[in-house]
C-alpha cells in the first residue's frame, strides 16, 4: 500500500503534540505541502502531564513563538481558564505568564487550525520506518506499510518510542496513559547509527473534584485582569476560574516513606534519571526529609470535566499507596483517582546529533524537535518544532537555515545547548538562568526581537509586522516625553510621591528620572502627566525597562558584543581537528563528534578548554593569512 | 593527538650545581633514551614509566661514556607536559650537562623556547592558566622565599583559594537565581541582609589577598631601598654591615661616597636592592653636586628609605632640613654610632619623624643589625605576619578587583532592593571575574546547587 511517489509532500510531520503542531504550522503557511502524521487524530495537541502553558523561562518561550508566528500563545489565549504573571514583584525581564488551560478545549482549537490550514494534510497512522537512500531521508512507513514521500521529515515522537509505564511493581508498554507507544522507530533510528537513550519522567493522580472538599482549603485566583500571551491579542474572553492550594503533612510522608520501596524508582526496576525539577513526591520526601510540608495545588483540567491535577503529587507509588496518600491530605479526605498517576520511561535521540538547523548530522533532510531530543515541556517542544519547520522549508528554498543566537532568544539558548552541550542524562527544561542575557531577553520584546524575523521569512504577518513598527515608534516617543517633562517640587507633587510610597523631590525632576526610583513603577507615573495615558501598558512597560534597567542593559549590550566576536568566528564545515597541533585526543574527539559551527559554539561544548579554543583560533588565523 | 615535535632544553638552573638534568619532551623521547642510555644491569629493553634507571650516556658515534646518569621516562599522559617526557640525571657541572644535551639535539630534537615546557603542559591541560603562569614565575624567581611563592601556586593554592571563593559565591548566586526561577516554592529564598553579609564576607577576603600582590612583586623582583642622611653619618659603613663585605670606600672624610653603589641583599628570603648614596647636602663643589642630585633621584625611586643619623652628635640643620623633606616617604630611621656617646635629642627627633620606626645600630661593630634588618623587612612588607599565599601576577589581581567591584555592586544593589535579576548580573559579573583566573568555565554548577540545596518543583 504505497502513495504515488508523484504525490510528494515538501515537509511530512510525525507526531502531533506541541512541537509537531507547530512544525506543520509553520510549513504550511510558508507555503509548503505538509504532511502530519499522528497515531490518534483525537489526541493531537494533547497535554499529557500538567494542564498549564508557561511559567518562568517558559512563558518567554512561548512569547518567542509567538513572535515568530507560531501558534501556541494564540490558542492558550483562547482556551486558559486561568491566568497569572509570575514574579510581578521582580523586574520586567523575569516576570512570565503562566496560563492553565482547557485541555479538550485546548486539543479541540488546535485541531480545527490545522484541518483549516491550508496546504496541510492529516493522517493517522503509527510511523515504524523510515525509508532513507543515500544518506537522505526520502518517505516513511507506517505500521500498516502504507509509505508516504517526502522531501523533509520532521521527528516529533515525544515520549512514544519505546515507551514503558510504570505503577509500582507493575510496568506496560504505552506512550501516555491511554496511547499505543511506538516499538520499531528507536530501532530504526540506532541502525541509521544514531545514539539512542533512555530517560525518564512522571505525573500525577487525577482526582474527581466532586470528591475534593475544597472549603477548608486556600483560594488562589488568577489576575484581576489576565494578559494575553500572543501580541495579537489585547484581552481575554475565556470564563476564568480558581485553583486551590493545600499541602502534604507529617502523615502523608510517613505512608510515602513506608512504601518507598515499592515505587519503581527506588526498588530499581526503573534505572534511568528523571528531571530533578519536576521530582515525584517519593523524590522530595526522601531527598528534602526535613522539610514538614510539600506545596500541592489543585488545578482543574478544563470548564466541562470534573477531572484535576493535583500539581506537586506526582508518583509512581502503587495505586494502594496512591489513594492512602492523597486521602491524608487535608481536602482530599475522601478524594477519589480517577487515573492513577504514573512514571514512564522513553527512548531520546542525543540532540548533539543535530546541526543547530536541527536537522540530523547523520541522515540529510530529516529533523528532529521536541522530546525526542530530550527536552521536556510544552512549550520546550513548540520551540523546536516551530524552529524545525522554519528550517526544513528554508532548506526546501536553498536558504541558510535560521539559527537564532543566545542574545536573541531562549528559542536560541534552548537550542544552542541541546546540539553544544547534550542534555546530559536528564530532561531539558528551560530556566531563565541558562540565559547569559537575561535583562535582553523578555517576555515583553520578544515581538521586538523577532517579529521582523518572522515576517521576513514569510511567516509572521504584516499585520503582527506593522504592529511592532507601531510600538517602537510609540516607544521612543514617549522616552522623549519622559526625558523631557519637568515636575517641580510643590506640595501637590509630593502628596502624590507620598501616595505612592516615594520620597519628596527637593528640585526639578524628569519623570524619567522619578521613573528610576525602584518604588516607583510604569502606570504610577501618569499620575504627573495626563499625557501619559494615551500610551498603551505595553508601550509604557517599554519605557519602564529602558529607564529601570539603563546601565545594566548597557552592560549586557557590552557583554554580548564581546560574546559576538568568539561567535562569529566560523569554523570551516571541513575542519580537520587531527591537524591541529597541540589538541589533545579527547578535545579532538569532541570537536569531531559536535562540528561547532562557531569559535563560541566550541568554547560551550563540556570539556573544551580555553586553552583548546586559543590554539583553535590562532590554528585558524594562520590559515587565513597563508 | 600530538602532532608536537620533540623538545629537549636544561632543566636545572645554569652554573655548577649537584645534579644536572637535561629533559626531552615529545612523541621522540622514548627512542632517544633508547639510542644513548645504557642500564647498569640487564636489558635495555622497555624501561618502566615513573622510576629511576641507572645507567650511562654514551655516544652512540665513537662509542664513549660520557656519564654516569639516573634516567627516569615518564610516559604520557601522567608527565609535568602530558607527553611522553625523559629526563637525564647527570653529574653537575656545565660541561657534562652541555655534551648531553648536544648528543640529544644530534638525533634530531629541537632547542625548547624558554618556557615551551609549561606552555605545552598547559595546552595539554596538565595546568591551570594560574599554574602555569606561577611556573613562568618560577623561572624569573630571585630568592628561595620567591621560589616558595611561586612554588606554592603551583601545588594550586590559588586555584583552591579561588576554588572556594567560587563555590561560596555560587551558593549566593544560587539562591538569587532560584528566588527568580521558582518563585512559587513556599520559602522565601531571598533574604537581602544575609545575602550582603555573605557578599561583605567574600569581599573581605578579595581584598586581603589582592593586598599581597605587591608581596609577590616584591618578592620577584626586589624592593629598592635608599640609604640616606647628611654626609658623615656612616651610609657607607652601615651599606658594608648590612651587606657583611666591604663594598664601599669608607673614610672619616665627609662626602668621600660621590656616585651610587648598588648590591642586592636578602632579608630572610625577601630580595632587597640596597643603594647607597652621596650625603645630602647644600655644597658649592659641581662633583659633590652631581652626587646629590643622584642621591635625590634615587630616594624618589626607592619604595623605602633608611635614613641614618649620627647618634654621637646633635641633629643638625642638615639633619632637620632632611628629615622633614622625608616625612611623606616610606622609612625608618637608623641612629648610627650608637657605641659613641649619644647625643640626639630623642623628643625633638620623634617630634620630626612622627610615628616612624627608629632603630639604633653601630655599624662598625655589627650592633643593632637583626633589629634593623627586622624592622626594614616588615616596613616593606606592611606587616610581620606570612600570609597564607601571594598574588604574583598582575593578570591575577586586576581579575579580583574586577570581582570585588562587582560584589560591591551587588550588595549595593542588594541594600537598595533592586529586583533580583539585577543582583544576579553583578554576582555573574563576581563570578566570571574569578574564573578568569583560573580559566574554568562550568556553566551549569549554579541550576546543579539550586536542585541540591531547594526542593524545587510544584
Amino acid at each position: 500500500m504505497t502513495n504515488s511517489k508523484n504525490d510528494i509532500y515538501d515537509v511530512m510531520v510525525v507526531g502531533a503534540g506541541h512541537a509537531g503542531i507547530e512544525a506543520c504550522l509553520a510549513a504550511a503557511r510558508m507555503g509548503r505541502k505538509t504532511l502530519m502524521l499522528t497515531l490518534n487524530l483525537d489526541h493531537i495537541g494533547q497535554m499529557s502531564c500538567n494542564p498549564a502553558i508557561g511559567g518562568i523561562g517558559k512563558g518567554h518561550l512561548v512569547k518567542e513563538i509567538d513572535a515568530l508566528g507560531g501558534e501556541m500563545g494564540r490558542a492558550i489565549d483562547e482556551t486558559g481558564i486561568q491566568f497569572r504573571t509570575l514574579n510581578t514583584k521582580k523586574g520586567p525581564a523575569v516576570r512570565a505568564s503562566r496560563a492553565q488551560a482547557d485541555k479538550a478545549l485546548y486539543r479541540q482549537r488546535m485541531k480545527m487550525v490545522l484541518e483549516n490550514c491550508q496546504n496541510l494534510t492529516l493522517r493517522q497512522g503509527s510511523v515504524e520506518r523510515l525509508i532513507v537512500e543515500g544518506g537522505k531521508v526520502e518517505g516513511v512507513e507506517t505500521q500498516i506499510g502504507e509509505q508516504f514521500y517526502g522531501r523533509r521529515v520532521i521527528l516529533t515522537t515525544g515520549t512514544f518510542l519505546r515507551g514503558l509505564i510504570h505503577i509500582g511493581d507493575r510496568n506496560f508498554a504505552a506512550g501516555r496513559a491511554g496511547d499505543f507507544a511506538v516499538q520499531g522507530l528507536s530501532e530504526e533510528l540506532a541502525k541509521l547509527g544514531f545514539k539512542v537513550g533512555r530517560l525518564k519522567t512522571g505525573t500525577c493522580p487525577r482526582l474527581d473534584s466532586r470528591s475534593i472538599d475544597y472549603s477548608k482549603l486556600q483560594v488562589q485566583h488568577g489576575d484581576e485582569s489576565p494578559a494575553p500571551f500572543s501580541f495579537a491579542n489585547e484581552e481575554i474572553t475565556q470564563r476564568q476560574v480558581p485553583c486551590h492550594i493545600t499541602y502534604t503533612n507529617n502523615r502523608t510522608h510517613e505512608i510515602i516513606r513506608s512504601a518507598v520501596h515499592r515505587s519503581p524508582m527506588y526498588s530499581g526496576s526503573i534505572k534511568s534519571r528523571g528531571p530533578r525539577y519536576c521530582p515525584s513526591i517519593e523524590d522530595k520526601i526522601v531527598r528534602f526529609a526535613d522539610k514538614a510540608r510539600h506545596q500541592i495545588f489543585l488545578e482543574p483540567e478544563g470548564l466541562t470535566t470534573v477531572e484535576v491535577y493535583p500539581n506537586g503529587l506526582s508518583t509512581s507509588l502503587p495505586l494502594d499507596v496512591q489513594i492512602e496518600m492523597v486521602r491524608s491530605i487535608e481536602g482530599l479526605e475522601r478524594a477519589e483517582i480517577m487515573r492513577p498517576g504514573y512514571a514512564i520511561e522513553y527512548d531520546y535521540v542525543e540532540p548533539t546529533q543535530l546541526y543547530p538547523s536541527l536537522e540530523t548530522k547523520q541522515v540529510r533532510h530529516l529533523y528532529h524537535a521536541g522530546q525526542i531530543n530530550g527536552t521536556t515541556g510544552y512549550e520546550e517542544a513548540a520551540a523546536q518544532g516551530l524552529m524545525a519547520g522554519i528550517n526544513a522549508v528554508l532548506s526546501l528554498r536553498g536558504e541558510q537555515p535560521l539559527v537564532l543566537s543566545r542574545d536573541q532568544a531562549y528559542l536560541g539558548v534552548l537550542i544552542d545547548d541541546l546540539v553544544t552541550r547534550g542534555t546530559d542524562g536528564e530532561p531539558y527544561r528551560m530556566f531563565t538562568s541558562r540565559a547569559e542575557y537575561r535583562l535582553l531577553l523578555r517576555e515583553d520584546n520578544a515581538d521586538l526581537r523577532l517579529t521582523e524575523i518572522g515576517h521576513s521569512i514569510g511567516l509572521a504577518t504584516a499585520e503582527a509586522h506593522q504592529r511592532v513598527a507601531a510600538k517602537k515608534a510609540k516607544t521612543s516617543m514617549l522616552m522623549a516625553l519622559l526625558e523631557q517633562t519637568q515636575i517641580n517640587p510643590t506640595v501637590e507633587i509630593n502628596k502624590r510621591l507620598e501616595s505612592i510610597g516615594s520620597a519628596p523631590i527637593r528640585n526639578q525632576t524628569s519623570l524619567a528620572q522619578l521613573l528610576r526610583r525602584p518604588e516607583v513603577s510604569g502606570s504610577d507615573i501618569a499620575i504627573f502627566s495626563e499625557e501619559l495615558n494615551r500610551f498603551d501598558p505595553e508601550v509604557t512597560l517599554q519605557a519602564e525597562v529602558e529607564v529601570k534597567y539603563a546601565g545594566y542593559i548597557d552592560r549586557q549590550m557590552e557583554m554580548v558584543e564581546r560574546f559576538k566576536k568568539i561567535e562569529n568566528f566560523r569554523l570551516p564545515e571541513d575542519l580537520n581537528y587531527l591537524d591541529i597541533r597541540g589538541l589533545s585526543r579527547e578535545v579532538c574527539e569532541k570537536l569531531t563528534k559536535i562540528r561547532p559551527k562557531s569559535l563560541g559554539q566550541a568554547s560551550r561544548i563540556s570539556g573544551i578548554t580555553p586553552a583548546a579554543i586559543s590554539l583553535l583560533s590562532v590554528y585558524l588565523r594562520k590559515k587565513k593569512n597563508a | 593527538m600530538y602532532k608536537e615535535d620533540t623538545i629537549a632544553a636544561i632543566a636545572t638552573p645554569a652554573g655548577e650545581g649537584g645534579v644536572g638534568i637535561v629533559r626531552v619532551s615529545g612523541p621522540d623521547a622514548e627512542r632517544i633514551a633508547a639510542a644513548l642510555f645504557v642500564r647498569a644491569e640487564g636489558k635495555n629493553g622497555n624501561l618502566k614509566s615513573h622510576m629511576l634507571h641507572y645507567g650511562t650516556i654514551r655516544d652512540p658515534k665513537s662509542d664513549k661514556i660520557l656519564d654516569q646518569v639516573l634516567l627516569t621516562i615518564m610516559r604520557r599522559p601522567r608527565s609535568y607536559t602530558g607527553e611522553d617526557v625523559v629526563e637525564v640525571h647527570c653529574h653537575g657541572g656545565v660541561f657534562v650537562v652541555h655534551r648531553i644535551l648536544g648528543l640529544v639535539l644530534a638525533q634530531g630534537v629541537r632547542h625548547a623556547e624558554p618556557g615551551e615546557f609549561t606552555k605545552r603542559a598547559f595546552l595539554n591541560g596538565r595546568l591551570d592558566l594560574a599554574q602555569a603562569e606561577a611556573v613562568l614565575d618560577l623561572i624569573a624567581a630571585r630568592t628561595e622565599k620567591g621560589a616558595d611563592l611561586a612554588l606554592s601556586q603551583i601545588k594550586g593554592e590559588l586555584s583552591n583559594w579561588i576554588g572556594d571563593l567560587r563555590e561560596q559565591l555560587l551558593d549566593i548566586l544560587a539562591q538569587v537565581e532560584a528566588a527568580i526561577d521558582f518563585p512559587e516554592e513556599e520559602i522565601e529564598l531571598l533574604e537581602r541582609p544575609a545575602l550582603v553579609a555573605k557578599i561583605d564576607a567574600l569581599r573581605d577576603k578579595i581584598t586581603i589577598i589582592t593586598g599581597t600582590y605587591e608581596w609577590g612583586r616584591l618578592f620577584r623582583e626586589g624592593a629598592k631601598v635608599c640609604i640616606c642622611g647628611r654626609p658623615n653619618v656612616g651610609k657607607s659603613s652601615l651599606f658594608n654591615a648590612l651587606l657583611g663585605e666591604e663594598r664601599v670606600i669608607v673614610t672619616p672624610i665627609p662626602g668621600t661616597t660621590r656616585d651610587v653603589i648598588e648590591e642586592s641583599i636578602n632579608l630572610d628570603g625577601l630580595p632587597i636592592v640596597l643603594w647607597d648614596t652621596a650625603g645630602i647636602r647644600d655644597t658649592a663643589d659641581q662633583v659633590e653636586q652631581i652626587g646629590v642630585d643622584l642621591s635625590r633621584e634615587h630616594l624618589e625611586k626607592s619604595e623605602a628609605a633608611v635614613v641614618v643619623l649620627d647618634g654621637s652628635a646633635s641633629l643638625t640643620d642638615e639633619d632637620i632640613i632632611f628629615l622633614s623633606s622625608t616625612t611623606k616617604k616610606m622609612g625608618l630611621i637608623a641612629i648610627n654610632k650608637i657605641d659613641l656617646e649619644q647625643r640626639v635629642d630623642r623628643d625633638q627627633l620623634r617630634q620630626i619623624v612622627g610615628d616612624k620606626k627608629i632603630v639604633t645600630v653601630s655599624a662598625t661593630l655589627g650592633h643593632g643589625l637583626q633589629e634593623l634588618r627586622k624592622s626594614l623587612r616588615e616596613l616593606i612588607l606592611h606587616t610581620d605576619m606570612e600570609p597564607p599565599f601571594v598574588l604574583t601576577n598582575l593578570r591575577h589581581k586586576s581579575a579580583l578587583l574586577c570581582g570585588e567591584q562587582a560584589l560591591a555592586d551587588a550588595g549595593l544593589a542588594l541594600e537598595e532592593t533592586q529586583p533580583p535579576e539585577l543582583v544576579a548580573v553583578a554576582l555573574q559579573q563576581a563570578r566570571e571575574s574569578l574564573e578568569e583566573v583560573v580559566g574554568v568555565i562550568q556553566k551549569d554548577d549554579v541550576l546543579e546547587l539550586i536542585f541540591s540545596k531547594f526542593c524545587i518543583g510544584k
